[in-house]
């Protein structure tokens, strides 16, 4: 065993690690719970009376982890998911949050501590209090209300999460702690109403969301080919150590300490070897305290959806631009799918072009299997996929290619720099559906999406994807034309062009696709949110719990 | 009238010289002698023709497309060997470097200049470790709160052509650096000196020839010092870029094709950003060269990633971003020198507002770095169809982590293996401790130059292939 492979894949402190971070709930039911405490003694005291009480009742990676293989394994063997439904909860802490809990703060980045509503402006949001988006206006997080903690109830079954969510208030509410707002998200196939049926997976827009995440690298014990993430793929030798390591078809492994602090982390040009962590306390630089190993950094982001808008976008756009050379006959659909990278199925646009391909966007493999620099077949039956370094197919500026541009190089460098801005997604929508193309909505209830992305530097990571590749015109394509090839126009923002003007150049002939001359220029409108710390069980116990 | 070269972004610098002409026409046969030069393969290569092409004649009619590659002013590299906040990483680059003293980033040392009389070590160069075509000064009030940033992009070339005019040179010396103290003296050699240039081998200034690492360059940033921040090398690349590379299987990948041609600065974000770039035109069957006037230069400012000292947004940043050269009514999209300074009359809480009050990506700025991070380079490359028929160039070497700092590239001998195939104990507390404590930190601006004890380790970016001709 090399020192190389123990820094590369380390064996995890499972025990320590909140199993949503890595192991992921992806529940079809999860609250999320915005809380507050007070910062007095008393309130302290309560507060801490409260974690404790919390601690137990908590979820960490190795349960969720038994839990997914023994579900895989029973599927696999040609049974259904049996499992008891179970309910699961973690924890995460603001920065004011920590700070009333443990005056051991000061490492964390400043970033993190200044919060999410510091950092609205960056990210694209509008900058004029009282606009829809702006701080100001929105219902978790705001300036001055900024939640002290969040908890998540992810469950199988929606009435058994409600329950929970109710029994878990009543035993939060006698320490002091409450909620004045939360919401519970539900996989959109549970609702019924004008959208209904709604197929499993998809978000509010209408396509299938969290296709593509990151194996993470890293083993859950000693024993041989213990890997958290599955090695589906065999590992060939290459003489070049810039080529990446898949887990499975499309599926890059990157190092767990992208995702949880004090685990190695992506070196630059080498996707298989391990550099060093980021920096805890007394460490030079350090991003977090020597407490925070084992924890991670969570990005909660929520966000309203305006479905008509955006379909009444699409078919705007659509119809203009259907008489134009190369776009013939492009319909809403087809524009929403570049938009993306994907079709509504989850089917990558590159590996079926002229329509949606259902089996192929149910097959949870084929789907990542493609790169936008190569066309290689993976074999899987499916149409291989194909090059498309111009954008001439996958818009440079579609959603999957803004945040995700895999084997392509960037404007950071080589792709192998790409693996160190990955996030671990775990959101879940809000709200009923509409149906897919409603160009109205008569009952005009919310609905949006409950963003909730895990990772190592909320700088590095969420902010540089949202603020430097998502919302710049010209990134993260490292040889774009002069004026740039767009914003992704789903979900980026523009606070800096008047009118918050939005454009992506699509087809053969790079149109221009553009907000301008539509109603509203966003369709996707934060509404609040916040920064948090998912601790590990020593830090809740050792230094938040104990003072 | 024949198309000329003109200088980067057109300044008009030579007008204001008594040798006017004689300044236009050999800056135009210099860049033009650059650009038309063969690139000579080293023995053992198979011939290639390059699908570069002189932008002054192109080899087919119509506009050629223009494409821009994009990077960031900050050097990428500094970032990923000193993780954590972007100031403290920054703060390794903020300041001038004596020749001869170890690079912040490299580790290894840029050779001392001689006095070529008695072989004495020569005091006083100084270069800046800003290695992504653009540097930076940062002016500080007495409280230490930095007051405003220059940012320069100029190549060197241009400003030892200006040094034609000696006089020329000390009136643009005293206006960009706002000292009229300077003199001719400051900035010329006062006697014959010897430099193994990292990057071109070994030269000698002559007594009276321009010195480009002059002290006031280091307190002005008047034109570009780090040793391969150089238009030749943004020449030399894009030419060499233009080569298909790797036989009998095609190299078409950074970082892999980088060290496959090793036409530039593998630890760089702009070198292998201009070179894929270029390259995947060629791939696509196209020719490309530069735009004239060719140059590197700014192209903006993220106006969004600034704050005040409450974390609320701060709205002026364009207005802090005043491009100083060329003038104003010059201004297309080339600008080759900036300004971040915050305009008089802007207070918060009753106080002037300086640029070390501000915030960027959320940290107090404490280094003309984090501004330079979020500042946009690019170039001008345009491209034609048509580019001749090749064969791939055999690989020269491939890309390895560096044993003790895996976060940096070192290059081996293309099928040669990796060094070492686990990573030693220090890779992984270099970057946060022994690096920190590294010689540098403990060299002064305008120190004199120490001659490192042992044999010094050559200067490890070599940027550009030096062919034999």
């Amino acid at each position: 065993m090399t020192a190389n492979f123990e820094q590369l894949e380390p064996v995890l402190d499972g025990d320590e690690i909140q199993g949503n971070v890595l192991g992921g709930f992806n529940k079809d039911h999860q609250a999320v719970l915005p809380l507050h405490f007070d910062g007095d003694a008393a309130a302290v005291r309560a507060a801490r009376a409260w974690l404790a009480d919390l601690l137990p009742r908590l979820t960490w990676l190795p349960e969720v982890v038994a839990y997914k293989r023994r579900r895989r394994q029973s599927l696999a063997a040609g049974g259904v998911a049996d499992e008891e439904p179970v309910v699961w909860r973690n924890v995460a802490l603001s920065a004011p949050g920590l700070g009333k809990l443990t005056p051991q703060i000061d490492a964390f980045e400043g970033v993190f501590k200044a919060g999410l509503a510091a950092a609205s402006f960056r990210l694209g949001d509008p900058g004029t209090p009282g606009q829809p988006g702006h701080p100001s206006t929105w219902v978790v997080g705001r300036p001055g209300a900024v939640p002290d903690a969040l908890v998540i109830i992810a469950g199988d079954d929606a009435g058994e999460v409600d329950a929970e969510v109710s029994a878990f208030l009543d035993r939060a509410a006698p320490f002091g702690v409450s909620c004045p707002f939360h919401d519970v998200g539900h996989d959109l196939s549970h609702y019924g109403g004008p959208g209904a049926p709604f197929p499993k997976g998809r978000e509010h827009f209408g396509f299938k969301d969290g296709v593509s995440q990151p194996g993470i690298r890293g083993r859950m014990s000693q024993a041989a080919g213990d890997f958290l993430t599955d090695r589906i793929v065999a590992d060939v030798p290459h003489p070049s150590p810039s080529q990446p390591q898949l887990s499975s078809p499309g599926q890059v492994l990157v190092c767990a300490g992208e995702f949880v602090l004090g685990y190695g982390r992506q070196v630059a040009a080498f996707p298989r070897r391990a550099g060093a962590p980021w920096p805890l306390a007394p460490e030079p630089r350090a991003v977090a305290p020597a407490w925070a190993r084992n924890g991670s950094f969570l990005v909660y982001r929520r966000l309203r959806q305006d479905v008509p808008a955006f379909n009444r976008f699409l078919a705007a756009e659509a119809g203009r631009l259907c008489g134009l050379p190369g776009l013939a006959g492009l319909t809403a659909e087809t524009l929403g799918a570049m938009l993306i990278g994907r079709w509504r199925s989850g089917a990558p646009l590159l590996r079926t072009p002229a329509g949606d391909n259902q089996a192929l966007g149910a097959n949870g493999r084929a789907t990542n299997a493609f790169g936008f620099a190569t066309g290689e077949d993976p074999g899987d039956g499916f149409p291989p996929g194909q090059a498309d370094v111009g954008g001439l197919v996958c818009p440079k500026a579609a959603h999957i290619r803004k945040v995700n541009p895999r084997d392509l190089p960037t404007d950071q460098g080589p792709p192998p720099n790409t693996l160190a801005h990955r996030i671990l997604r775990r959101g879940i929508p809000f709200g009923p559906p509409l149906p897919f193309g409603a160009t109205e909505d008569p009952d005009g209830q919310e609905r949006g999406l409950l963003f909730l992305g895990y990772q190592a530097s909320i700088s590095a990571q969420f902010e540089f994807l949202a603020a430097t590749w998502m919302n710049d015109a010209s990134k993260p394509d490292p040889f774009p034309r002069p004026d740039g090839v767009g914003i992704d126009l789903v979900v980026g923002q523009n606070n800096v062009t008047a009118g918050g003007e939005r454009f992506c150049l699509v087809g053969p002939a790079q149109q221009r696709v553009t907000t301008a001359g539509q109603a509203v220029s966003s369709w996707v409108i934060p509404t609040g949110g916040g920064y948090f710390f998912a601790p590990s069980r020593s830090a809740l116990r050792d230094v938040l719990i104990g003072g | 009238m024949a198309a000329t070269f003109q200088p980067p972004a057109n300044l008009k610098d030579f007008d204001r010289s008594a040798s006017r002409d004689p300044l236009y026409a050999e800056w135009d046969a210099k860049i033009r002698a650059d650009v038309q030069s063969q690139i000579q393969l080293p023995n053992g290569q198979v011939a290639a023709t390059p699908a570069f092409y002189d932008p002054l004649n192109p080899p087919a009619a119509g506009p050629p497309a223009t494409a821009a590659p994009e990077w960031t002013g900050l050097p990428r590299t500094v970032k990923r060997l000193f993780p954590g906040p972007v100031a403290a990483a920054a703060a390794f680059v903020d300041k001038p470097v004596p020749m001869g003293r170890p690079d912040p980033m490299q580790g290894t040392y840029t050779p001392p200049f001689f006095d070529a009389a008695t072989g004495a070590v020569f005091p006083g160069p100084m270069y800046r470790p800003q290695d992504e075509y653009l540097e930076w000064v940062t002016r500080t009030d007495p409280d230490g709160t930095i007051r405003e940033i220059l940012f320069t992009c100029e190549g060197p070339e241009y400003w030892d052509h200006i040094a034609e005019d000696a006089q020329l040179l000390v009136e643009l010396y005293r206006e960009l650096v706002g000292d009229r103290t300077i003199s001719k003296d400051d900035l010329l050699f006062p006697r014959r000196v010897r430099w193994d240039n990292p990057n071109d081998g070994k030269v000698t200034f002559e007594a009276g020839q321009y010195n480009p690492y002059n002290r006031w360059n280091m307190l002005g940033a008047v034109h570009l010092t780090q040793p391969a921040n150089t238009l030749g090398a943004e020449i030399a690349l894009a030419k060499q870029a233009t080569l298909l590379y790797g036989n009998p299987a095609p190299v078409t990948a950074d970082p892999d094709l980088i060290c496959c041609a090793e036409y530039g600065g593998i630890n760089r974000m702009s070198d292998p950003t201009i070179g894929s770039g270029v390259n995947a035109q060629v791939r696509l069957g196209n020719r490309v060269s530069l735009r004239n006037p060719i140059g590197l230069y700014v192209k903006r400012i993220n106006t969004t990633a600034f704050s005040l000292p409450d974390d609320s947004p701060f709205l002026h940043v364009a207005d802090c971003f005043e491009v100083l050269r060329p003038a104003p009514a010059d201004v297309t999209d080339m600008v080759v020198r900036a300004r971040f300074r915050v305009p008089p009359g802007l207070a918060f809480n009753g106080a002037p507002l300086r640029v070390g009050d501000l915030k960027v990506n959320g940290e107090k700025v404490t280094t003309g770095g984090q501004v330079a991070d979020v500042i946009t380079m690019t170039l001008y490359a345009q491209a034609l169809p048509g580019a001749p028929p090749q064969r791939g160039v055999p690989c020269f070497g491939k890309p390895c982590p560096d044993r003790d700092r895996p976060e940096l590239i070192t290059l081996v001998g293309f099928g040669e293996a990796c060094p070492g195939d686990d990573v030693s104990p220090l890779a992984v507390q270099i970057d946060g401790h022994a690096v920190a404590t590294a010689p540098l930190s403990h060299a002064a601006p305008g120190a004199l130059a120490a001659v490192p004890a042992a044999p010094p380790r050559r200067f490890a970016a070599s940027r550009v292939r030096r062919f034999p001709s």
